[in-house]
């Protein structure tokens, strides 16, 4: 007879550690990525 | 159903947020390694696409210390950390980790341009040869069971 599957544990409520932040993200200068202007 | 109250002290809170900051200069300065596709269910497993990494320039956190109001013990960045020159990927941002000199993991959470994410950007997209800036991450550990 098979073994009955065990029931995962239950989640522990704990200390939560966290980070939060924020960023800026600048595109590249136009001069990296020609445009139409510049033919 | 069980109660549950475990809390720490102060000291004990503002301990353990130094002891996370200071794994990431081990090995060296620290780095925050933005990524896309799925975030790995923990931060040992294996890493995803990496889109952008912001170095550190010295020390990555500063000296934890205990905040009153939001009953946290925090370390913030010493300094912004950058990329000046970003890998780039056209797939969305999802999740970034906090990496030491020695390449080890210390955290990872999620990141995209949606507030309420753990580090926003001003853009979930980024092209390639972009400059990053991580201008502000707290790191926190709380006194009061969640």
């Amino acid at each position: 007879m098979a073994d009955a599957p065990q029931e995962a544990p239950a989640p522990i409520m704990g200390l939560k550690v966290y980070a939060k932040g924020v960023g800026i993200v600048t595109p590249p200068k136009s001069e990296d990525t020609p445009t139409e202007s510049e033919n | 159903m069980p109660a549950h109250h475990c809390r720490l002290a102060q000291a004990a809170a503002t301990g353990a947020c130094n002891f996370i900051a200071d794994l990431a200069d081990s090995g060296g300065n620290g780095s925050l390694i933005i990524y896309t596709g799925t975030e790995p269910t923990h931060a040992n497993d294996a890493a995803a696409t990496e889109v952008a990494t912001c170095a550190a320039a010295g020390a990555f956190w500063g000296a934890a210390s205990y905040t009153a109001g939001t009953h946290t013990s925090d370390a913030a960045l010493t300094a912004t950390v950058s990329d000046p020159h970003a890998t780039g990927s056209a797939s969305a941002v999802t999740h970034f980790r906090v990496v030491n000199g020695s390449a080890a993991t210390v955290l990872q959470g999620t990141c995209s341009a949606t507030a309420g994410d753990d580090l926003v950007l001003n853009s979930a997209v980024i092209a390639t040869g972009s400059q990053v800036d991580i201008t502000a991450l707290t790191l926190s550990v709380p006194i009061d069971q969640a």
